[in-house]
């Protein structure tokens, strides 16, 4: 599953986009990603799915658009 | 009626002053507003561990910061009798001193429009998912948290 990355996660993930295992949902895709980066476990992050924020027993499909979001600074 | 159509709130860089003198002069034919709102945020030169802050870089996950804009958008002119409503936000670089976001709310009675305005405001920071690092003198950076 393609995930986008955004704000200082970038800097744990060293891209703005990677590449994660299938996950059923956003619970067990939050557990992939912190195993694959260490780095995020404890941080704040929300996971959007197709612009939305979603709750952690979102089921995934495969053409979800995702993307990892950092608490937001805009303004 | 308010188009439905899927709004550009970015702007590369500063929101300049004309642009804001423009966009005001604009609003001089609908004669059914009776007073506007405007709120100016501006990039503060903050002194962190006797370091300044000399501009803010913005970056945002665009299409779903305007799809959130639209809803809010949405959202307030349902309750709020509003004439009409423009936001603008920086991306890039905007240097201390400078402006980052642009909120104009008209409405044919004051109180509408100011508080539309400022809940508009609050929105826009606590829901679009944009980023804020903050960038020293000389070198160095720090990622914006928003209070």
């Amino acid at each position: 599953m393609e995930i986008m990355i955004f704000g200082h996660l970038t800097e744990i993930t060293r891209s703005k986009s990677i590449d994660a295992p299938c996950a059923k949902n956003i619970a067990e895709l939050r557990h992939n990603l912190e195993e694959m980066f260490p780095g995020l476990v404890g941080k704040t992050f929300v996971i959007a799915v197709n612009n939305q924020l979603e709750t952690e027993e979102y089921v995934l499909s495969q053409n979800d658009r995702l993307a990892l979001l950092p608490p937001f600074s805009g303004g | 009626m308010e188009n439905k159509k899927i709004k550009n709130i970015f702007h590369e860089g500063p929101i300049l002053p004309t642009f804001i003198s423009d966009s005001i002069a604009k609003h001089a034919t609908k004669t059914d507003i009776g007073g506007h709102s405007i709120f100016l945020g501006q990039v503060r030169a903050d002194v962190i561990d006797e370091k300044a802050v000399v501009g803010i870089e913005y970056t945002a996950y665009e299409e779903m910061a305007l799809q959130k804009m639209h809803d809010i958008r949405e959202e307030i002119f349902a309750k709020y009798p509003l004439n009409c409503m423009h936001i603008h936000h920086s991306l890039g670089f905007v240097p201390t001193g400078e402006l980052c976001l642009f909120v104009f709310t008209s409405a044919p009675h004051r109180k509408e429009a100011i508080r539309a305005c400022e809940e508009v405001v609050e929105r826009i920071k606590a829901e679009l998912p944009i980023w804020g690092k903050e960038l020293f003198d000389g070198d160095g950076y720090q990622w914006k948290v928003n209070v």
